[in-house]
């Protein structure tokens, strides 16, 4: 018991004296949460951010993967961590922008965290197997309204941006296709592949190397811009659905609590990330582009895609009812 | 052909390099040490030593993580064998007979026969991923949904063969497990599902807290109500290399065990798993005296250990042949490609030929290495078995709590084991065997997964699982299967209401 | 050792764990949808799984309360007790106070599972286990937890 005791009074001083250190920051070593799996997309952002981070601040950054609930259960975990700069959040569009509003979270994107930068973003890129007339957007409007129901798309399961891409897609354009979900975005992609479904809205790192061997054909990505990896594919924009943009980011987010100071001298060296070549090789080669943003701007973003996210679930039940 | 064995030799070239060996025997000996740590599994392991291979070349890296994969699939057999405590779903059938040995004072046997025979099909399988890679690699292509069913259907069947009670009592089991595996967030519709309002069992239950529960920590538990020498029957202890008539026994098993693990280690999911619960039940079958399963029988871990060593190794085919992780560890293999400037897809054999028939070649010589490293261990094992129990317990609950701990870096997977643990001494002292408890367990989620996808892209039509091939021939299987489970029953009660 | 007097045996009891499991999972699935077998909603497997396995419980409840069956193994609450607690406080402190104290406490409450243990060879065993395990665990395999508080 005594013991016990013990480790409460050390673990309390430790809380105190960390407040008044954010000049010293960063004295100890920072934890980086990634809310998913290791291996995914977000955790090579992660892990390429914690090389950088651990050689800009001198001092060790340790990747910590806490999967569970499509991003929430690692996210929950920063927001009611202590804000003293030594948890940090490789959070994602799915589990702080979709999420509390399509499902019930305990945190709220915009006041458990501060957000400090984006540091990637990843467009969806629309593909379809090869097999099938599809040759365009306009193709698979056509299509897709001629056989009302038959175009199967595959997802990372309901609740997540391959699903919500689509399900925003055949809002606006006015299509139906049918959903079938799977456990993760890159079985999804290989059942494109293997032509168990017709077509997905997946993310750049899983579709590119598929493009590239022609065993899928892309057809265009979401993003409000084409990409710099497949400057020859349209947008969803340009061609059918003007206005329509879904990009998939990954940025650092602190818990509420955490210190401006702490912030801005995150900020910095975030800023400095995305100026580096070889973080720019490295993302590059997931598919995914480099990106700077400050605390405000990223702020402001979230706050527009919780909009567009809750207008389109409206949609969805709107029309059901 | 002679384009492979050039190729080959090339790779010879690559991974035969003093650092490569080195890497790769790096990757080997921490293979190993993971595989006998209970809990610790690869893709912790994996995660947590990726940034140390930051500064290496790429084909080093891969070299090494790879080793660590299949490293782990020789090691994982050894706690399931000396105290009951599988370290995944694939030994856990290694378990049933390799922990009666153990207690038989055939520790050593048991363990040498599972170093052969994961030696002999890991070679067997980068032999296949060698030749084979790609045409195989097709076939998995023409597996959808439907034949995923049906394969986990083939795989539950399996189950029941394990029991040595009452089927009727193991299908229960099987139910049992199913329920426990559709805890968590549904797919279709993200709904939570009998999860307690808790966030943590959004995912589902964690794997290695229900098996440490209800395996290990409820043996130890159960050892404790004994007075310690009856644990291990030190009278007994032979000579720890099997004799020249085990290893004719075990022979036809590990043959067997190899084809059923590199076929079924191609597919994606339980591909692995589903591979030593087959390799068990087949064995059982064509053993002329299946009453020996249960008791201590070589072929139960022969089989089984062969299988999921060969499985281990040709899972490797669908990411290196068409860049498509099937499992968890694959896809931080991808990960770690892609750190490395490197992102795998269909065309990695043409643009990375070095990458690709180097890694090969450093699983011969990783395979030779792991079981150069793990047969002089056994003997070290064995010996463990010496320790005195009261000592050994401590030691055993604490690298469990660890292992548990690792996985997910969270305190609630303990608390979900010290629950299972419960369940399990229930369990065991009602006499319900929890081995098909686990299988129902590993595969309910994966069942209901594709027999919902299956309806879904074949537009509600059920006759879709008769109507393709492969599924249909998987049912059939499944079928004959269950029909020589329930037939001997029968008779057998048939006869029981006779003599009575 | 001799076993206590049994109630009833394995079976019934088996059986009666099923059935209380299947209710509880019910309880639980009462909330979800259903669907249909064309349209399966979250609640579908769920609720067919519970359902036969609350029929299969069943079953081997009146197997057992029509035959004689095996008993039931006798329940020792000792060892039973002493390592649950062990392992529930190896959880609550591995993230509050460290690996270190974690393993000692979980050690110490081990220790009372059996009683041929001896204070010295556990105390000595529990301060080894976590040496070993900051190497093994922490150094060697990079486990992010604290060692010390």
């Amino acid at each position: 018991m005594k013991r016990i005791l013990l480790a409460a009074l050390l673990m309390g001083t430790g809380l105190s004296a960390t407040v008044a250190s954010a000049q010293e920051w960063p004295s100890k070593p920072i934890k980086l949460v990634v809310p998913y799996a290791p291996g995914g997309y977000t955790d090579a952002v992660g892990r390429i951010t914690a090389r950088f981070l651990e050689k800009e601040l001198s001092q060790t950054v340790i990747v910590e993967n806490r999967a569970g609930g499509g991003g929430i259960v690692g996210s929950d975990l920063v927001s009611k961590s202590p804000g003293d700069g030594y948890t940090l959040c490789v959070c994602s569009v799915g589990a702080i922008s979709i999420a509390p509003v399509a499902q019930t979270t305990s945190y709220d994107p915009l006041k458990s965290f501060k957000p400090i930068s984006v540091v990637s973003t990843i467009p969806q890129t629309v593909i379809v197997n090869p097999s099938l007339p599809i040759n365009s957007m306009e193709d698979l409007v056509k299509y897709a309204k001629a056989n009302p129901g038959k175009l199967t798309y595959g997802s990372s399961g309901a609740g997540g941006l391959m699903y919500f891409s689509v399900a925003l897609f055949d809002a606006r354009v006015g299509t139906k296709m049918t959903h079938v979900p799977f456990k993760g975005g890159s079985p999804a992609t290989a059942a494109v592949v293997s032509g168990e479904v017709n077509l997905s809205f997946t993310n750049m790192t899983d579709a590119l190397p598929q493009i590239e061997a022609n065993t899928v054909r892309a057809l265009a990505v979401t993003s409000a811009s084409r990409s710099e990896f497949l400057p020859k594919v349209a947008t969803v924009a340009e061609t059918v659905s003007p206005g329509y943009a879904v990009e998939s980011w990954n940025g650092i987010m602190a818990p509420a609590s955490t210190p401006d100071a702490i912030v801005t001298k995150i900020s910095a060296a975030l800023k400095k990330m995305a100026a580096d070549p070889e973080v720019k090789k490295n993302m590059a080669v997931a598919g995914a582009s480099t990106v700077f943003t400050t605390p405000a701007e990223y702020t402001a973003q979230i706050g527009k895609e919780v909009d567009q996210w809750r207008t389109l679930l409206k949609e969805i039940s709107d029309k059901k009812t | 052909m002679i384009d492979v064995f050039a190729a080959l030799g090339h790779g010879f070239s690559v991974a035969a390099t003093p650092l490569n060996l080195v890497f790769c025997l790096l990757g080997a000996v921490c293979g190993t040490l993971i595989g006998v740590l209970p809990g610790l599994g690869p893709v912790a392991t994996i995660s947590l030593l990726l940034p140390a291979t930051y500064a290496l070349d790429p084909i080093g890296a891969i070299i090494m993580l790879a080793g660590i994969y299949y490293g782990a699939q020789y090691g994982g057999s050894t706690t399931a064998i000396l105290v009951n405590i599988p370290g995944e779903s694939t030994s856990v059938v290694t378990a049933i007979d390799g922990y009666k040995m153990a207690q038989q004072g055939r520790a050593g046997e048991a363990l040498a026969i599972a170093a052969i025979g994961s030696f002999l099909a890991g070679c067997f399988g980068t032999v296949v991923i060698a030749l084979l890679g790609p045409p195989l690699a097709l076939m998995t292509q023409k597996f959808a949904s439907p034949d995923y069913f049906s394969l986990m259907i083939l795989g539950l069947v399996s189950a029941v063969v394990l029991a040595n009670g009452s089927p009727f009592r193991a299908v229960s089991m099987i139910f049992l497990g199913l329920l426990l595996g559709m805890v968590g967030m549904d797919i279709n519709t993200g709904e939570a599902r009998m999860t307690f309002g808790l966030i943590e069992l959004s995912d589902g239950i964690n794997f290695v807290a229900l098996v440490m529960g209800l395996f290990g920590v409820a043996e130890v538990i159960s050892n404790l109500e004994n007075k310690f020498t009856r644990i291990v029957n030190h009278s007994k202890i032979n000579s720890i290399w099997p004799s020249l008539k085990v290893l004719r026994g075990a022979w036809g098993a590990i043959t067997r065990g190899t084809l059923i693990g590199t076929l079924f280690g191609i597919l994606p999911g339980g591909g692995a798993t589903i591979a030593s619960f087959s390799s068990y039940a087949l064995e059982k079958r064509v053993s002329k005296t299946p009453e020996r399963f249960g008791n201590g029988a070589i072929e139960g871990v022969a089989g089984p250990e062969s299988a999921n060593n060969a499985a281990a190794q040709t899972s490797f085919v669908p990411l290196l042949t068409m860049g498509i992780p099937t499992s968890a560890t694959m896809a931080l293999l991808v990960g770690a490609l892609t750190l490395h400037g490197i992102a795998p897809g269909p065309t990695i054999i043409s643009r990375q030929p070095d990458l690709f028939w180097g890694l090969i070649a450093s699983m011969f010589i990783g395979n030779a290495m792991l079981v150069i490293i793990n047969l002089p261990l056994i003997g070290l094992w064995v010996r463990l078995l010496n320790v005195p129990y009261r000592i050994l317990y401590l030691v055993i609950a604490v690298v469990c709590a660890i292992g548990v701990y690792s996985v997910n870096n969270s305190s609630f997977d303990i608390y979900m084991t010290v629950g299972f643990t419960a369940l399990g001494y229930i369990l065991r002292k009602l006499d319900a065997e929890p081995a098909p408890l686990l299988m129902g367990f590993v595969l309910g989620p994966m069942v209901e997964e594709n027999f919902r996808r299956s309806l879904i892209t074949s537009h509600g039509d059920p006759m879709v699982f008769l109507q393709r091939p492969i599924s249909l021939v998987l049912l059939l299987l499944s079928a004959v299967l269950l029909i020589s489970i329930v037939m001997p029953s029968i008779s057998r009660r048939r006869q029981e209401v006779f003599q009575e | 050792m001799k076993s206590l007097t049994q109630r009833g045996n394995s079976d019934f009891y088996t059986g009666l764990l099923l059935v209380v499991i299947a209710a509880i999972a019910l309880i639980y699935i009462r909330t979800l949808t259903i669907g249909t077998v064309l349209d399966m909603g979250p609640g579908y497997f769920p609720l067919g799984l519970a359902l036969i396995l609350m029929g299969m419980g069943l079953v081997i409840v009146v197997k057992g309360l029509t035959t004689a069956g095996v008993p039931v193994g006798t329940i020792h609450l000792r060892p039973l007790c002493f390592i649950l607690l062990s392992f529930a406080a190896f959880g609550l402190l591995v993230e509050r106070a460290g690996l270190i104290i974690a393993i000692l406490a979980q050690v110490g409450l081990a220790h009372f599972a059996s009683r041929e243990t001896t204070w010295l060879a556990s105390a000595i065993t529990g301060v080894l286990l976590s040496i070993a395990s900051s190497v093994v665990f922490v150094w060697l395999l990079k486990i992010p937890v604290n060692v010390l508080p």
